[in-house]
């Protein structure tokens, strides 16, 4: 059995190609998938990853090009043929119906149940979604959970079953671990490897280069559309696939960070409770300072960020601001943003941007809508272009001009910012500000968080990754449980920044203990 | 016509978008086969028919396309409708006085309509369908109360006016042409409209804007109501007198004329040009093939039609 295994491809790619206007997204992919391997799809945000993953399942048409299965044509672009002759799709933004139960969203996907027009008895799709979960390794979950109930990593986990319903011989996983966390990311990846070792051939979209590594035995990189690379990982190191994901660029030296804390406190958080999700918690933050909270899920960090920029009201305790005319309490997020405080949050589809307008518009949407006069200011492109530019987002005219939609999600977490920035902001609290944004974006990014900081904003940011936050931070709080257990500074006692391994550890430790 | 020209550019009064073209060129185009096949349209008393009939629907489209703009359907406006012009006479008639009571009254109950709305849909945060489904039947009845059913003449000397003309054109017409006017200022320049459609386009985004959301949703309705109000005077001027029930169409045709001209259903963009064009589109249909003694109910399927061909040309949201 395993001496053909390598030989006949379960899909063959060849030539495919996709282009939206004028900016070609998939150039020329050709690529054979062989039954037992799983192989990655990486590249920056932008690179046609998704693309590439969605026309490889069926789910996009390309422009031209061909796909075969088992040697056999596929018509392109139809998904019900597609998923028939054993292609599935996992996609990032999980198509589960919330109010449904997960045997429901199994059944709904499950072209068995539907043969003859009739589904089946509700015993037997219950029965088929229990086997199905314990092939993904959710032994745990109960068909009749609601899928609403279920926690992002478990809904994950849903949806690879719901895939597997179809007994494809091919899956894409776009980007299956975007939003969990390591220890979370480790269950997927398994689930991918026994997949694989079951026989089915798969493809892997990430960004994250060690989780790649980890998972995949060979790798495609993606560059504007075009496939650079093509390796065995066994070949490969983390640096060689950066280099090859983005080309050379200059990393940012820890050691020559620059620091412009003040000893003036900008947001103080004062006793603050709300009950079931954090429990008397103070925090200052001075000016120039970017403080970091870090906790495990369940630590209640998100609610007190949301509460800290009013948008939820706490039971007790108090959030204040330092204003040129003394310190004012943030009662709503309304009355945050006329002081200056403002939040960014983790879902930036939902909470972020307008959808259907312009990037311009955007960027722009607070300076213009905000103010007391009655008649808006004029907007202009170039107005929008100015800041767009100092939030990273260049001076492509067409791109502020494109619908928002079609940004890719760094280019749209730039132009949250620059909104941000537009509408003028020196108190800033962010929720994971970095999640699902590829290496090079994510320094970018990182970068411009800490030129806020060095321009004397004050800045409270959580990220699930304490990699990606003490390269932010020049300081760490930890919660855990609701409550605040300990803090480490960036300032070592030689006065000197540095993140040494050991004081990482000791965050870590802090936060499971 | 890209994105920033129509939401965010200099020019967008006249401006037209992928959205509301369609019924822009359509309007058009219905008026050139007009000028074929009933050249009596543009006579006269043709002009007259139109307008009447094109004014009243057209307001009270732009009364729904205002809180189209933030997703909100409003159901209710003919109800206002019915109850303010009604409201307005019987009070006039009660104390005896003239344009001023007639006024003032007719504007204040459909702006108390409004407010009605906009607590129910803005601050108990009910569905804005079901919300006004239950108060169209409210203020519909109410309306039926005050008139008990029968005709009410003598409308006051100043409102007679909108049944009047200025310089050959109606002056509903006139008033319909100045709303559709300020509505596109108001959509494209004012801060609190900007609001509005951002908040139809991603309320969550918008509270972390710093929206008041439901201030601006509020006050919305409101306008809607006032609105209707201009609405219901216009039809009593119009007719010199007013009769409660009357107005059974004028909820769809003004429901249609929104959503001909290209506004969305669901928020976040609104077209109020695309709606007159809309108006004169369903009006010149009605007028062209009465002329042509075609039957109401043949004429109904036309306009149904022709509601079809503009939205598959508009609203078809490609993703």
């Amino acid at each position: 059995m395993m001496g053909n295994r390598y030989t006949e491809p379960v899909l063959s790619a060849r030539n495919l190609s996709k282009a939206y206007g004028e900016s070609t997204v998939l150039n020329a992919f050709t690529h054979d998938f062989v039954p037992g391997e799983v192989v990655g799809l990486v590249g920056a945000n932008g690179a046609g990853k998704s693309t590439a993953g969605r026309i490889l399942a069926g789910a996009l048409q390309a422009d031209s090009g061909g796909l075969r299965v088992e040697g056999k044509s596929l018509a392109l672009g139809h998904r019900a043929a597609a998923i028939r002759r054993g292609l599935q799709y996992v996609p990032q933004e999980l198509d589960l119906c919330d109010d449904l139960t997960i045997w429901e969203n199994v059944a709904i996907a499950d072209d068995r149940l539907r043969r003859w027009g009739f589904a089946l008895p509700a015993g037997g799709a219950r029965r088929r979604t229990t086997s199905l979960l314990s092939r993904v390794g959710a032994k745990g979950l109960r068909p009749y959970t609601r899928v609403g109930d279920l926690s992002f990593a478990e809904r994950q986990l849903v949806a690879i079953a719901r895939a597997l319903a179809s007994d494809p011989r091919f899956i894409v996983f776009d980007e299956p671990t975007a939003s969990l966390g390591e220890e979370e990311s480790k269950v997927v990846q398994e689930v991918v490897r026994n997949l694989a070792s079951d026989g089915a051939a798969c493809a892997f979209i990430s960004h994250r280069t060690a989780e790649v590594l980890e998972t995949c035995d060979s790798v495609i990189v993606l560059r504007d559309g075009l496939t650079v690379d093509i390796s065995r990982t066994i070949e490969l190191t983390e640096d060689d696939l950066e280099r090859s994901m983005f080309g050379e660029f200059a990393l940012v030296s820890e050691a020559q960070r620059l620091s412009a804390r003040t000893s003036v406190p900008s947001l103080t958080i004062k006793g603050a409770t709300v009950k079931g999700a954090f429990d008397n918690v103070n925090l200052i933050v001075n000016g120039g300072e970017v403080l970091g909270v870090y906790g495990l899920a369940g630590a209640g960090i998100g609610s007190l960020l949301r509460g800290s920029a009013g948008l939820h009201p706490l039971d007790q305790g108090s959030v204040s601001l330092r204003t040129p005319k003394g310190n004012s309490d943030v009662t709503s997020v309304a009355a945050g943003r006329r002081l200056g405080l403002c939040f960014l949050s983790m879902d930036r589809s939902g909470e972020g941007v307008y959808p259907g307008h312009s990037t311009a518009l955007n960027i722009e949407s607070e300076r213009l809508t905000r103010g007391k006069a009655f008649f808006s200011e004029k907007a202009c492109l170039e107005d929008a272009m100015t800041v767009g530019a100092k939030s990273g987002l260049g001076s492509n005219k067409a791109l502020y001009s494109r619908n928002v939609e079609r940004l890719s999600g760094g280019q749209q977490q730039k132009a949250l910012f620059a909104r941000r920035m537009a509408g003028g902001s020196h108190t800033w609290v962010m929720d994971e500000p970095l999640g699902g944004i590829d290496v090079k974006t994510k320094r970018d990014i990182t970068t411009l968080i800490r030129d806020r900081a060095l321009s004397g904003d004050a800045i409270l940011i959580s990220t699930g990754d304490l990699t990606d936050l003490t390269a932010i931070c020049d300081r760490v709080i930890v919660m855990r449980g609701g409550r605040t257990v300990g803090g480490i500074d960036a300032v070592g006692t030689d006065g000197q920044v540095s993140w040494t391994h050991e004081r990482i550890e000791q965050l870590r430790a802090l936060a499971v203990r | 016509m890209n994105y920033l020209e129509t939401r965010v550019g200099q020019n967008t009064i006249l401006a037209l978008s992928r959205r509301s073209a369609p019924s822009v060129l359509l309007a058009v185009l219905a008026i050139v086969i007009a000028f074929f096949i009933a050249p009596r349209v543009f006579s006269f008393g043709g002009i007259n028919a139109v307008s009447s009939s094109l004014a009243i629907v057209g307001i009270v489209g732009i009364a729904v396309v205002v809180v189209l703009g933030v997703g909100g359907l409003d159901l209710s406006v003919a109800g206002i409708v019915e109850m303010s012009a009604a409201a307005g006479l019987v009070a006039m008639h009660g104390v005896g006085g003239g344009t001023a009571i007639q006024v003032a009254v007719t504007m204040a109950a459909a702006g108390v309509a409004g407010a009605i709305n906009g607590f129910l849909v803005a601050i108990l945060r009910l569905s804005s369908l079901l919300a006004t489904l239950a108060t169209s039947f409210i203020f519909t009845a109410v309306g039926l109360q005050l008139t008990g059913g029968s005709p009410i003449g003598d409308v006051s000397s100043g409102v007679q006016w909108f049944g009047d003309e200025s310089l050959g054109v109606p002056n509903a017409l006139l008033t319909l042409l100045v709303l559709v006017a300020v509505m596109s200022v108001a959509a494209s320049r004012t801060s609190w409209y900007r609001r509005a459609l951002l908040i139809g386009a991603n309320q969550r985004a918008g509270v972390l804007d710093g929206a008041r959301v439901r201030l601006v949703e509020f006050s919305l309705y409101v306008v809607s109501g006032l609105v209707c109000g201009l609405a219901a005077l216009v039809v009593t001027g119009q007719l010199g007198a007013f009769t409660s029930g009357q107005s059974g169409d004028l909820l769809l045709l003004a429901l249609g004329v929104a959503l001909l001209g290209g506004t969305k259903l669901f928020g976040g963009y609104v077209s109020p040009v695309g709606a007159l064009a809309g108006a004169v589109l369903l009006a010149l249909i009605t007028v062209v093939l009465s002329l042509r003694y075609v039957e109401p109910s043949l004429q109904q399927v036309v306009q149904g039609a022709v509601l079809l061909v503009a939205v598959c040309l508009s609203a078809r949201d490609k993703n």
